[in-house]
């Protein structure tokens, strides 16, 4: 009899353990996708988990050091733009182009995003990446031949096109209305960009002649437009419609001329301490098919370019 | 009903209409985007009715006077002297909107304002998501690998794209200056068809004006409903402070208008020999006729005012100021004229021989396509000098259209002194073609 009630609470121990065992892979079977025909399981934020059918393998060291550390450290140029960081009145970050390129990035990783927005100038953020203290880095930040050379690049997920403002005066009178660029480049001409930006590289390149200077913000390179400091701001068709909806006189006072066959290639900027992150933020940017322009960034955040 | 059609054509219903729309625009963007439709549909009709109206009256007009016996040489004269009048006009307006300029010269407030207004008039009418590099008129793409053509902008390739090849290709594409030179050659050329053909050409033109005109005149009884849709949708999302930062160009129109009001009132000072408080006795009433009805109601006013009190020539003068006064589109080339001195400088563009001369020519051609358009819209006229300028004309429009109603009355007085300047010089002619005058009054008398 004893034996019998022994079996009886056994097995009854058993179904249960059973049924449990049922309910977890129920559970997995929730949070398992299929992927390119192979059964993957895509981890949670905080999760840590890899692919399940490689558990046992020995990961990429620099993704293991991201995936054991549990966060992927993500530097944001403080003074980043609209949409790729919108602010709210106060300053506070509360969302944006890069914040959910990135947001996704480190989910895709299972890991948590930390964020540093402290960082106040774009060299200051090129050097952080540089020593490995964060290991991706955003913000609008262009990919440019310089930069390559000692960070890596994603691939491109917004594409702009470098644009000149210029009085409408100016190109009146000297007659290049219609073509401005083929002036700009053979004349000795001086053009204004914003200081720290790719656009010194850009303007430099372009415009071989030419002297660049820089000014602390794009409406100090306006105000030096105005007043004939310069006789071109050089800059990316994004910031310059922002411009112009900030300052609305653009549309009257200057002409913009985007130099369409020119590309502005924004890029997630990676740690060359993590060499094989790169693939891995790559392979979600061409997964989801990413890659925008001025007008699918205004369809896609209207509210950043209300005009003032 | 004829309470109600009183009711719907009074100026004070017009000011009300146009207030509303504002009101509605800013205030409930939705009811305006309701109305929408019905204005585009009405605006459309009006329009029709124009396109064709415009060149019948001219073909008539001309023709009637070109197969009247040994009137050709007077119709002649009449010619040179009616484009005289409006060369003078449109020179002296340019000329004074660049001599007032720097008190009514554009604020950095008011460039801002129509900024805004240009970046939101263009958001607006795009119904699909826009491209914006591509909608907005100050941003220009160009391929940096490829050679630009320059673009001849010479005064004179300019003069010869406002002749047409294809009047229907001109009328397709609205390309009302092309379609004014058609009318004038076509009806120049009736001296040369046989007399029968004439009469039922000019018949038909008159019939088709009179058809249209009826149609028009029914459709300009919902004018009122036509405008707050207009206005309401235009102003969608306008901050009411844009419209106050206008009035610089209000400023402006006036001071050119009280300067040829001057220069009138001094010509006819000098050709009838009277002292200006004469002048000015003589001329009361039909200018507060002008101003406060219409021109035509103030002609015979006008006639027995020239010929009564100030002396001239009462032939002469009834031959030629119901043309003047008939054709009320003096006013309104100094009003395009002086509009588009100050939209240059608004635009900060440099003011050259060439634009000086597009203005002048322009001013012309815009002013004779007024003879066809109805109501508030010849305002909308200004494109014919924008357009060729390449620069953007629907803020200078809105501001045009929001302005008109109040200088509709101060139009209609500078026409009849302008008239009155006009035909007192040409009134001061030999008596030795009097015997022509009877016969060319009774043709040119509307």
């Amino acid at each position: 009899m004893k034996k019998l009630i022994y079996s009886f609470w056994v097995s009854i121990i058993i179904l249960s353990l059973i049924g449990c065992g049922k309910e977890d892979a129920k559970q997995a079977a929730a949070n398992t996708v299929v992927n390119s025909g192979k059964i993957t399981k895509r981890a949670r934020a905080g999760e840590n988990r890899v692919y399940e059918q490689f558990s046992n393998v020995e990961l990429f060291p620099d993704i293991q050091k991201i995936i054991t550390r549990g966060t992927l450290n993500i530097g944001i140029y403080q003074d980043c733009d609209v949409p790729f960081v919108i602010k709210d009145s106060d300053g506070k970050v509360t969302g944006g182009l890069d914040m959910e390129i990135t947001g996704f990035l480190a989910d895709h990783l299972g890991v948590k995003p930390v964020y540093d927005y402290t960082i106040k100038s774009r060299v200051e953020l090129f050097r952080k990446l540089h020593n490995g203290e964060i290991d991706i880095a955003a913000g609008e930040l262009s990919h440019t031949f310089d930069r390559g050379k000692y960070v890596y690049f994603s691939n491109t997920y917004a594409q702009l096109h470098p644009s000149l403002i210029m009085n409408k005066k100016d190109v009146v009178e000297l007659g290049i209305r219609n073509d401005p660029y083929k002036y700009l480049s053979e004349k000795p001409c001086k053009i204004g960009v914003q200081a720290d930006s790719s656009y010194i590289e850009y303007a430099q390149n372009l415009f071989p002649k030419a002297e660049v200077y820089e000014y602390p913000t794009l409406e100090d390179a306006l105000d030096a437009l105005n007043r004939n400091e310069v006789i071109a701001l050089l800059h990316d068709d994004n910031e310059i419609v922002l411009l112009a909806r900030q300052h609305a006189e653009i549309a009257l006072t200057n002409t913009v001329y985007v130099l369409k066959n020119k590309k502005d290639n924004i890029c997630i900027a990676i740690s060359p301490k993590s060499p094989n992150l790169c693939d891995t933020v790559n392979l979600y940017l061409e997964s989801d098919d990413l890659l925008f322009d001025v007008n699918d960034l205004i369809e896609r955040y209207p509210d950043a370019y209300k005009c003032e | 009903m004829e309470r109600i059609k009183r009711f719907l054509s009074s100026f004070w219903t017009i000011i009300f209409s146009l207030v509303l729309g504002v009101v509605i625009g800013i205030y409930a963007p939705r009811i305006a985007t309701a109305c929408e439709s019905f204005g585009e549909i009405y605006f459309k009709l009006i329009e029709l009715c124009c396109t064709i109206m415009l060149p019948v009256i001219i073909i008539s007009s001309i023709g009637k006077i070109i197969i009247s016996k040994g009137s050709s040489g007077y119709v002649y004269k009449i010619l040179i002297a009616l484009f005289l009048t409006f060369a003078v006009i449109s020179g002296i307006s340019i000329l004074s909107s660049i001599i007032v300029s720097p008190i009514t010269a554009p604020t950095s407030e008011t460039t801002k304002s129509l900024g805004k207004l240009i970046i939101n008039s263009q958001e607006k009418h795009q119904d699909e998501p826009i491209d914006v590099l591509k909608s907005y008129y100050f941003i220009r793409e160009i391929d940096t690998d490829k050679e630009i053509q320059k673009k001849d902008t010479g005064i004179l390739k300019i003069i010869a794209g406002f002749f047409p090849n294809n009047i229907f290709e001109s009328l397709a594409n609205k390309k009302t200056v092309e379609v004014l030179i058609f009318s004038i050659i076509f009806g120049l050329l009736f001296k040369y068809i046989p007399p029968l053909t004439c009469n039922s050409l000019i018949n038909l033109c008159d019939s088709l004006f009179e058809a249209f005109n009826t149609f028009l005149t029914i459709l300009l009884y919902l004018l009122p409903f036509g405008i707050i849709s207009l206005i309401s949708h235009e102003t969608t999302g306008l901050d009411f402070n844009i419209v106050i930062s206008l009035f610089k160009l209000g400023e402006r129109i006036a001071l050119v208008f009280l300067i040829l009001f001057i220069i009138c009132i001094i010509i006819i000072k000098y050709t009838s020999k009277k002292s200006f408080i004469v002048v000015f006795k003589a001329l009361k009433e039909p200018m507060i006729l002008s101003f406060v009805a219409e021109n035509l109601v103030a002609m015979p006013s006008l006639i027995s005012a020239m010929t009564e009190k100030l002396g001239f020539n009462r032939n002469k003068v009834g031959s030629a100021a119901p043309l003047w006064m008939g054709m009320e589109i003096h006013a309104d080339v100094a009003l395009f004229a002086a509009a588009s001195i100050f939209t240059l400088q608004l635009y900060g563009i440099p003011i050259g021989f060439n634009e000086i001369m597009m203005i002048f020519i322009g001013s012309i051609a815009a002013g004779l396509s007024a003879l066809g358009a109805a109501a508030i819209l010849w305002v909308a006229l200004i494109r014919i000098i924008l357009d060729p300028l390449d620069i953007p004309s629907s803020p200078i429009i809105l501001a045009l259209m929001l302005f008109e109603p109040f200088f509709n009355g101060l139009l209609y007085l500078l026409n009849s002194v302008i008239s009155c300047a006009a035909v007192s010089i040409l009134a001061r002619e030999p008596e030795s073609k009097k015997d022509l005058l009877p016969e060319i009054k009774e043709i040119a008398t509307p």
